[in-house]
């Protein structure tokens, strides 16, 4: 079963507001005319074909009346994981994709369940009890990538099944491009081999396919378009990072320092709490003129101390001689490995830093990201914003309470806790 | 159009808040739309996203200090 919230953070949004129900809403990155459009909400879409990755300023043009709300991350967060705690009561393989999409698995019951009632009782039930404004659409297939296709199949608020008795019924109905997958690029040399629709990517051979994809890609199609399951892969936690884009190009080294910093500590105290260090830092800038600037140093040592990777990060920035404003800064910790197996260097008091790092984090896990703050950071709160990926979930759990999201009364509990 | 407010507030709470007094008029809740919570560090904070008769309100309890923030509001225009 794939679950997908429609319009996300927008029917959040409306959710939290009820006068913007039945409006054109947008989430923007800003709210500026050139902020990014995350999402929009289905009157939005509508009225506007106002689509995500469109500039505020287009989608204005569009729909002059158009409500455009920055975002609120711990919201979309809360929504997640109410989701999220809700399905685990109908199965206990619950994978989050993303921060609006879940795959349930329900295979080894011991009787089958009855997955179309199951999904409409949780369509109900997100309405009654996460909030009457939020829809789903639900696909429900034999592997990941049908149940994901049968959930994009309708939107919003649909239920589609694609099985052994339908699927071509479902391929014929179908585009290349609305696989999930399949980019333009991929149909023109789908278009090569002589395949030009869902039916023909069916019906080709592993052959023809490892010709039109470039190799065993092709034969992962042909397994998945006949219900085998290829997709189930975890990834390994490969890198931290943070990236920024600065509405005033940044002109001089401090400037650019001080932002540098916060995202090295942020990146910093995720990778701290999830007990990784690093032994390579990237840093990438982009620059005004539209190129970039790039380096990245691996250390013998391995850095896990958000004061170390600072003081390397800054040693990378110096190196950029600052003859175009700084428009964007992205920085990533990478080479990782698990703190529990590191080995301490003989020659360096690297036990004394471990200890000092792990201090600085009970205090932030106590008070905050902000409890304890270095003085090159003092001024930049106003700059950074807590960010929300769609794809990354692996940081969800930082911060927001847990079960804690609802339009309901909910608050024996603060009864309890606040009087 | 939303207007960040950022002040204190005396909140009616049953519940769920009921009535809202700031800049000496008293503002009747209708509708709840959300309730969240966020920590930062220990320190847990209740957000209630409600509506008045045309008034959006996001008010912020502070479970420790039991105060109420008015962070902003919206005439959902």
């Amino acid at each position: 079963m794939h679950i997908d919230f429609n319009s996300c953070f927008a029917s959040i949004e409306q959710q939290a507001n009820p006068l913007l129900r039945g409006k054109p809403v947008v989430v923007a990155a800003y709210a500026s005319a050139k902020g990014c459009i995350l999402a929009a909400s289905r009157e939005a879409k509508a009225m506007g074909k106002i689509k995500t990755g469109m500039q505020v300023v287009e989608a204005k043009k569009l729909i002059p009346n158009l409500i455009v709300l920055e975002p609120d991350s711990m919201k979309y967060r809360s929504a997640h994981h109410a989701l999220h705690n809700l399905l685990l009561e109908y199965t206990p393989k619950v994978e989050p994709k993303s921060i609006d999409e879940f795959v349930c698995h329900f295979q080894n019951f011991k009787s089958p369940p009855n997955l179309k009632n199951i999904s409409l009782e949780i369509k109900q039930r997100i309405k009654d009890e996460i909030g009457d404004w939020l829809t789903v659409s639900i696909g429900l297939g034999p592997n990941r990538f049908l149940a994901k296709q049968a959930a994009i199949f309708k939107k919003p608020d649909g239920l589609e099944e694609i099985n052994h008795t339908n699927y071509l019924d479902y391929y014929s109905k179908m585009k290349l491009t609305d696989l999930n997958g399949i980019s333009f690029a991929n149909e023109n040399r789908l278009n090569w081999v002589g395949i030009y629709s869902v039916l023909d990517l069916y019906k080709a051979d592993v052959a023809t396919l490892k010709r039109g994809f470039g190799g065993i890609v092709g034969y992962y199609w042909y397994l998945r378009l006949r219900g085998q399951e290829i997709d189930d892969v975890q990834h390994d936690r490969s890198m931290f990072g943070s990236m920024y884009s600065l509405s005033h190009p940044a002109k001089t080294l401090a400037e650019a320092s001080s932002i540098l910093t916060k995202l090295v500590e942020k990146a910093g105290v995720r990778m701290q709490k999830d007990s990784y260090s690093a032994r390579s830092l990237s840093l990438w800038l982009r620059l005004n003129n539209k190129t970039y600037f790039h380096e990245t140093v691996t250390s013998k040592e391995p850095l896990f101390s958000t004061l170390q990777i600072i003081k390397q990060a800054n040693f990378i920035l110096k190196k950029y001689n600052f003859k175009y404003p700084v428009t964007k800064i992205s920085f990533s910790l990478s080479n990782l490995q698990q703190t529990k197996s590191i080995q301490f260097s003989l020659l360096e008091n690297t036990q004394k830093s471990y200890d000092l790092s792990q201090a600085v984090y009970k205090i932030k896990d106590k008070w905050g990201q902000y409890g304890l703050t270095l003085a090159n950071m003092v001024n930049t709160k106003q700059y950074y914003k807590d960010f929300i990926g769609f794809g990354n979930i692996k940081d969800i759990n930082h911060l927001v309470e847990k079960q804690s999201f609802s339009s309901q009364p909910v608050l024996e509990e603060l009864s309890e806790e606040a009087w | 159009m939303l207007s960040k407010i950022n002040q204190e507030v005396q909140v009616d709470f049953n519940r769920i808040p009921r009535k809202i007094y700031w800049n000496n008029r008293e503002y009747e809740v209708k509708k709840l739309g959300l309730h969240h919570k966020y920590r930062v560090g220990n320190d847990l904070f209740h957000v209630f996203s409600v509506a008045g008769e045309n008034l959006f309100f996001r008010l912020v309890l502070d479970a420790q200090a039991l105060t109420w923030n008015l962070e902003e509001i919206h005439d959902g225009l």
